[in-house]
C-alpha cells in the first residue's frame, strides 16, 4: 500500500515538476536585419568547427587574416571533435540557449536546426548592395543544397567540399594493353568488359576490378544514374520502384562476378589498403582521401610500387550523369545579435572569397566552391603545374573538376527519419545483398521496414 | 564434549597440496583469460604499421621489432599533459566530494532508523534502472543553466568547467549502496558498546565504522577515479575549450582527422600511457584493500 | 522524542548526497519521464501540441526493432548474470585462499579495468576471427571447423554467444573486486573456529563464506541485473555503430540501444519523447525483476 502511494506521488511530482511547455505556434520568428554598417565596438563571435590540429591551424591562420582586415571583431575558434559530437552538442546547446555564433554542418543536421528555428536565412546578406555575393560564382549544385528547404530561402553557404573520384592501378592496365579515356567518364558496362581481361589470378590480375568505397554512395549515385527515385525533401522514401531494382540486381551481378567490391570483402573500413597491395585494380574513394591511395616507394603488394591514375567515376551507359557531392556548409544561428550576425557573414564571405577557398582546397585537398577559384591563376597552376609533392593532389582535383556539372546532393529532411538514417540503411542494404545475407527484394524491403512505420 | 582434532597430518598435506595445484591453475586459467586484451594493447602499442596489417596477426613481438616511436608520436598527436591533468583534478574532487556524501549517506541508510527510510532507499535503487543516457540532456541544460558553460559573450572558464565536470559525479546511488552492504554488516553490539561510552553517532562513524569499512572505501575510490578516466561523452559535451577536456578526448579524436582510419598501434601507445597513472593508483591502493581490521575483543 | 531527533538527523546526513541527486538525478528523471506524455515534443522549441497517455508507449512497442531488443536484452541478462557472479564467485575465494602471489594475481585481475574498451574490442574481435582466431584454432585441435562467430553474416546465435562471452568477461574484473574486498572483511575468527572443528572446505564455503558474504553477493546479483538490462556499451563495443555482424546489422540490438537511438534524433519532432517512453518500459521491467529479487534476498541474505 505505501509503495503504491509513493508511485502515486512521483507521479504527480513528475507533473508537477516536468514545467510546462508552450505550442510550437507561440514561438516568435523575427526577420533577419542587414546593418548598413559594421558597428565599431568589439563584437565577439564564437565558430564551432570538427577540425583537428593540422586542419585546425590552417583555419585559424584565416581568421587570423580575416581578424586584420576587421580589427574589432574577434573570433573565437573551436573544434568539436567530430560531425556527430558537433551536431549533438549543438541540438542540445539550442535546446539550453547557449549556441555559438557560426557552424559547420552536413545539410542533415541544418535541416535539424531548422526543426527549432535555429539558424537564419543568409539571402538577404547574399544579396545586400553592401555585403553581398555573386552566387553565379559558387558552383551550381553546392547552392542548390544550400537552398533546398522547404521555403527555398539559403540557410547556408558551401564551405568545404569533396567528391568522389576513380583511382586505378595505370601499371596493370597499361600490361594488359588498355589505355582509359581521359576525355570523359568510363561506364560501369565498360568496366564489365574490362573485367574480363583483369580479374584473376595471374601475374596482371586483381582478384577484384573495382571497389567502391562508401556503399552509401554507391546506391544513391547509381539510383540517380539508373533514374531511380531515392527521396525527397519532404523525406519519403522512394526506392520501392523498377528502377531502383534493376539497378541493385544489375550491382549485384557485379558483385558475382568480382567486378565490383566493397571494403566489406576484405573486412575494413576503406578498400585502399587492398588496393596498395594489389587485391583490387582500381578504387573509388573521396577526393579528400587520396593519400592513402597512393603507392609509397617500398610498397609491399602483387604490384610493388605502381603507377597511378585518377579519374572521373564510373557513370550508367545512357543514364544520367551523376556523382556524389559532399562536405560542410556554414551556418549562422538565430540566437545572434545583428552585429554578431554581420561579423559572423564577413568571415563567412571572407573564408568563401575564391583567393581563401582555392588556398584552402591546395592545403587540404577539399575542393574550391567557386568557378573563378578554380580559375584563378593559383588553382590552374596546381592543376596544371603542380609542385611534384602534390601530383596526385592534383590529379585528383582535376578529376573533380570534370565532374562539376554531374555534382549532386541528397536531399535534407530531419523528420523521425533522418535523410543520413535513410543513408546509412542504404548503405547497409548494399553491404547485405554483397555479403549474400539478403537477396536484393529482401534488401529492399529491410529498408523499407526500418525507414518507414 | 572433546573437541576432534586433526588426525592423519599426512593425509592432510597431500590434500592440502592437491588442493593447492587445483586452485593455483583455476586461478592462472582465469588470469590468462582476463589478461589477454591487456597484452593485446600493449603489443599493438609496439607494433609497427607493417607488423600491424599482417595476416594473420603477429602474436609476439621480439625485442629489436618494438617501435617505440609509437609512444613519442601518439604524445605529440594531443595535449595530453593537459589532459591528464585535468583528469586527475576532476577525478581528485569527484572522489573527494564522492566519499564524503557516500559515508554520510549509507551511515543514515545502515545505521539510523528514520521514517522513510526503505522506501527513500528502494527509490533510489530504482533511479539505477534507467539508462543513463537519459541524464545526460536534461543535465547539460542544467549546467548551463547554472553559468558553468559561458554565455554568449563570456568563454567558459577553467573553474566553470571543472565544477561541470566534476559536480555531477560526487555522489553515486551505485556506491551508496555498496558501502550501505559493507557497514550493515557491522554488529550491532558495536554500537551499543559505543553508546554506552557516550560516543556520538559522528565519532562512531569516523573512528569504528570508517576503519572497518577501509577495503570498501578504498575500493570505492578505485572504481570512482576509473570512471573519470574513461568518461567521454559528458567531458565532450560540457568543455568548449579543448584545453579543458580529458583523457579520452585525446584517445578518441586525435586519430580521426589525420585519415579516417584509426591509427591503431599509436593510440594503444596513447591508450597505455593514459592508464598508466590509474595502474599507480591501485598500486599505492590494493594493500589497504587487503584483510580488513581484525575485530578482537568484541565478545565476552 | 527521539524518533524525531533521529529524523532530523537522518536526513542531515542524508542531505549532501540527496542534494546532488536531487539536481542532477531526480530533476533529470522526472523530466524526462514527464516527456512520455507529451505530444509532438520540439526538443530545439520546448514547445508541444498536446498530450498523450498512451501515444509514445505505442509507437515504441510498433517501431521495427522492439521485439528483437527485447529478446536480446532478455538473453544477456539471464545468461551471462548468473555465469558471471559464479565464476567471480569461485575465483574470489579462490584468491582469498592462497597467500602467495595473492598481490600478482590481484593486480591481473585488475587489469581488465584499465585497459582501453577499443583494445579489449580489438582483442576479442581477434579471439573470434573466423580464420585465425583464438576459439576457432582450439576448435580445430578438437577436429571442429571454423566457425563464422562475428564476422561478415554471422548468425544471431553465433554472434550473440560471442557477446555473452565478451559480456561475462567484461563484468568479471568488477565483481571479483567486490567480492575480495568482502572477503577480506570476514572476521577471521569464523574461520578459525571452523578449523578448529575440523568443518570440510564445502560447509565452510556454503555455511560461513557464502553467509557472511551474502550481502556482497545480494548487491552484486542485483546491480548486475540492472546493469544487464541497460547492456549497450558491450554491443558497441563488440560490434560498433552496427549492433551487428556485417550483413546482419542490428541483429543484437537492445532496449537501451533504442533509447539511444530516439535520443541521436533529439533534433527531430517527438523523438525525445520515445526515447523517454522506451525508458520507462525498460525501467518497468526491471523494477518487477528487481523486486522479485529483493523478496527473495529478503531470506537468503545475512547481515
Amino acid at each position: 500500500m505505501k509503495k503504491f502511494l509513493v508511485l502515486i506521488l512521483s507521479i504527480s511530482l513528475i507533473f508537477v515538476l516536468g514545467g510546462c511547455y508552450g505550442s510550437g505556434d507561440d514561438v516568435e520568428t523575427e526577420g533577419v536585419v542587414v546593418l548598413d554598417a559594421l558597428p565599431d565596438e568589439e563584437i565577439n563571435i564564437t565558430f564551432w568547427h570538427v577540425y583537428g590540429q593540422s586542419k585546425a591551424a590552417l583555419l585559424d591562420k584565416l581568421i587570423a587574416e580575416f581578424e586584420e582586415l576587421y580589427p574589432n571583431i574577434i573570433v573565437e575558434s573551436i573544434s568539436q571533435g567530430s560531425y556527430g559530437d558537433l551536431k549533438s552538442k549543438t541540438i542540445s546547446s539550442i535546446s539550453a540557449g547557449n549556441t555559438p555564433d557560426l557552424l559547420v554542418g552536413y545539410p542533415d543536421h541544418f535541416a535539424e536546426y531548422l526543426n527549432g528555428r535555429a539558424i537564419i536565412p543568409l539571402d538577404l546578406f547574399v544579396e545586400s548592395d553592401t555585403w553581398g555575393v555573386d552566387l553565379t560564382d559558387f558552383i551550381d549544385s553546392y547552392v542548390e543544397e544550400n537552398q533546398q528547404y522547404a521555403d527555398g530561402n539559403m540557410y547556408s553557404m558551401p564551405y568545404s567540399k569533396s567528391t568522389e573520384m576513380m583511382v586505378y592501378n595505370k601499371t596493370v592496365f597499361d600490361a594488359n594493353g588498355i589505355t582509359l579515356p581521359t576525355d570523359r567518364a568510363i561506364t560501369w558496362e565498360e568496366l564489365e568488359v574490362y573485367a574480363e581481361t583483369l580479374v584473376g589470378d595471374g601475374p596482371n590480375q586483381c582478384e577484384y576490378l573495382i571497389n567502391y568505397d562508401s556503399s552509401a554512395n554507391l546506391f544513391i549515385t547509381a539510383s540517380r544514374q539508373w533514374d531511380a527515385g531515392y527521396t525527397n525533401i519532404d523525406g519519403e522514401v522512394l526506392i520501392d520502384n523498377p528502377n531502383t531494382l534493376t539497378m541493385l540486381n544489375y550491382l549485384s551481378e557485379l558483385f558475382d562476378a568480382k567486378t565490383l567490391s566493397l571494403p566489406l570483402a576484405w573486412d575494413a573500413d576503406y578498400g585502399s589498403a587492398n588496393f596498395l597491395k594489389g587485391d583490387v585494380c582500381m578504387t573509388v574513394g573521396s577526393t579528400a582521401g587520396i593519400a592513402y591511395n597512393v603507392p609509397l616507394p617500398g610498397n609491399e603488394g602483387k604490384f610493388g610500387e605502381f603507377e597511378l591514375g585518377i579519374l572521373p567515376i564510373p557513370q550508367h551507359e545512357g543514364g544520367s550523369g551523376s556523382v556524389m557531392q559532399q562536405g560542410p556548409n556554414v551556418a549562422i544561428m538565430s540566437d545572434t545579435s545583428d552585429a554578431e550576425r554581420l561579423a559572423s557573414w564577413l568571415l563567412i564571405k571572407y573564408l568563401t572569397s575564391a583567393e581563401a577557398t582555392a588556398q584552402w582546397a591546395i592545403d587540404t585537398g577539399y575542393l574550391p566552391v567557386r568557378y573563378s577559384a578554380y580559375d584563378s591563376d593559383l588553382f590552374q597552376e596546381f592543376l596544371n603545374n603542380p609542385d611534384p609533392d602534390y601530383t596526385y593532389e592534383s590529379m585528383t582535383a582535376n578529376a573533380a573538376y570534370a565532374q562539376v556539372d554531374m555534382f549532386r546532393y541528397d536531399s535534407a529532411f530531419a523528420n523521425r527519419v533522418t535523410s543520413s538514417d535513410v543513408r546509412d540503411e542504404a548503405g547497409l542494404a548494399l553491404e547485405s545483398i554483397f555479403a549474400k545475407t539478403r537477396s536484393v527484394a529482401d534488401a529492399i524491403q529491410n529498408m523499407i521496414d526500418q525507414l518507414v512505420w | 564434549m572433546e573437541k576432534k582434532l586433526q588426525v592423519n597430518p599426512e593425509k592432510s598435506k597431500r590434500t592440502i597440496l592437491i588442493r593447492k595445484i587445483i586452485t593455483y591453475s583455476f586461478l592462472v586459467f582465469f588470469a590468462i583469460v582476463i589478461i589477454i586484451p591487456f597484452y593485446w594493447m600493449i603489443l599493438t602499442s609496439l607494433k609497427s604499421f607493417q607488423d600491424l596489417t599482417v595476416t594473420p596477426p603477429i602474436l609476439f613481438l621480439p625485442f629489436d621489432r618494438w617501435n617505440l616511436e609509437n609512444f613519442s608520436n601518439a604524445m605529440k598527436a594531443a595535449p595530453y599533459i593537459t589532459f591528464m591533468k585535468n583528469t586527475v583534478i576532476v577525478s581528485t574532487l569527484a572522489t573527494i566530494g564522492t566519499i564524503f556524501t557516500t559515508i554520510f549517506a549509507s551511515f543514515a541508510f545502515s545505521r539510523l532508523n528514520f521514517k522513510g527510510r526503505d522506501t527513500l532507499f528502494f527509490i533510489l535503487l530504482s533511479t539505477m534502472m534507467i539508462p543513463g543516457e537519459i541524464f545526460v540532456i536534461t543535465n547539460f541544460i542544467t549546467v548551463s543553466d547554472l553559468g558553468w558553460l559561458g554565455s554568449n559573450n563570456v568563454s567558459q572558464t577553467y573553474s566553470d568547467a571543472l565544477k561541470a565536470l566534476s559536480f555531477p559525479f560526487m555522489t553515486s546511488i551505485f556506491y551508496i549502496f555498496f558501502l550501505r552492504q559493507a557497514f550493515r554488516q557491522i554488529p550491532d553490539e558495536l554500537y551499543y558498546a559505543a553508546k554506552v561510552d557516550g560516543t556520538s553517532d559522528f565519532k562512531y562513524l569516523w573512528k569504528i565504522m570508517v576503519p572497518i569499512a577501509k577495503p570498501t572505501i578504498i575500493t570505492i575510490i578505485i572504481l570512482n577515479a576509473m570512471g573519470t578516466w574513461n568518461a567521454y561523452i559528458w567531458p565532450n559535451l560540457v568543455t568548449d575549450n579543448e584545453n579543458f577536456r580529458l583523457v579520452t578526448n585525446g584517445l578518441r579524436t586525435a586519430y580521426n582527422e589525420i585519415s579516417g582510419q584509426v591509427i591503431y598501434n599509436e593510440q594503444m601507445a596513447a591508450a597505455l600511457i593514459v592508464t598508466a597513472p590509474l595502474l599507480a593508483v591501485f598500486f599505492l591502493l590494493k594493500k589497504y584493500i587487503m584483510r580488513g581490521v581484525s575485530r578482537s575483543g568484541i565478545k565476552g | 522524542m527521539l524518533e524525531n531527533k533521529n529524523n532530523l538527523k537522518a536526513w542531515l546526513y542524508l542531505s549532501p548526497a540527496l542534494l546532488l541527486l536531487v539536481v542532477f538525478t531526480f530533476y533529470p528523471l522526472f523530466n524526462a519521464f514527464y516527456l512520455a506524455f507529451l505530444k509532438d515534443f520540439n526538443f530545439l522549441l520546448r514547445t508541444i501540441e498536446g498530450y498523450t497517455l498512451f501515444g509514445n508507449f505505442k509507437i515504441v512497442i510498433n517501431s521495427p526493432n522492439f521485439k528483437q531488443a527485447m529478446i536480446n536484452t532478455f538473453v544477456i541478462v539471464f545468461v551471462s548474470v548468473p555465469i558471471s557472479v559464479m565464476v567471480a564467485l569461485f575465483v574470489s575465494v579462490a584468491l582469498n585462499s592462497i597467500k602467495k602471489l595473492q598481490g600478482v594475481f590481484q593486480t591481473i585481475y585488475f587489469l581488465p579495468y584499465v585497459t582501453n574498451a577499443i583494445a579489449v574490442g580489438m582483442a576479442f574481435a581477434f579471439i573470434f576471427h573466423q580464420q585465425y582466431g583464438l576459439i576457432n584454432t582450439m576448435l580445430d585441435w578438437i577436429g571442429i571447423s571454423p566457425v563464422n562467430w562475428v564476422g561478415t553474416g554471422a548468425t544471431w546465435s553465433n554472434a550473440m554467444f560471442s557477446l555473452l562471452v565478451y559480456t561475462v568477461w567484461g563484468g568479471l574484473a568488477f565483481k571479483i573486486m567486490i567480492f575480495l574486498s568482502g572477503l577480506q572483511s570476514i572476521d577471521k575468527q569464523y574461520y578459525d573456529a571452523a578449523r578448529i572443528d575440523a568443518t570440510p572446505r564445502k560447509r565452510v564455503f556454503s555455511r560461513i563464506t557464502v553467509p557472511l558474504l551474502s550481502p556482497m553477493i545480494m548487491y552484486i546479483v542485483i546491480t548486475s541485473f540492472i546493469g544487464a538490462f541497460k547492456a549497450y556499451s558491450t554491443v558497441i563495443g563488440m560490434f560498433g555503430p552496427s549492433l551487428g555482424p556485417k550483413g546482419n546489422e542490428r541483429s543484437l540490438i537492445t532496449f537501451v540501444a533504442l533509447v539511444y537511438d530516439a535520443l541521436q534524433h533529439s533534433g527531430s519532432i517527438g523523438a525525445m519523447s520515445e526515447a523517454a517512453a522506451a525508458a520507462i518500459i525498460l525501467f518497468l521491467i526491471t523494477l518487477v525483476f528487481t523486486l522479485v529479487q529483493m523478496q527473495i534476498s529478503k531470506k537468503r541474505v545475512h547481515y
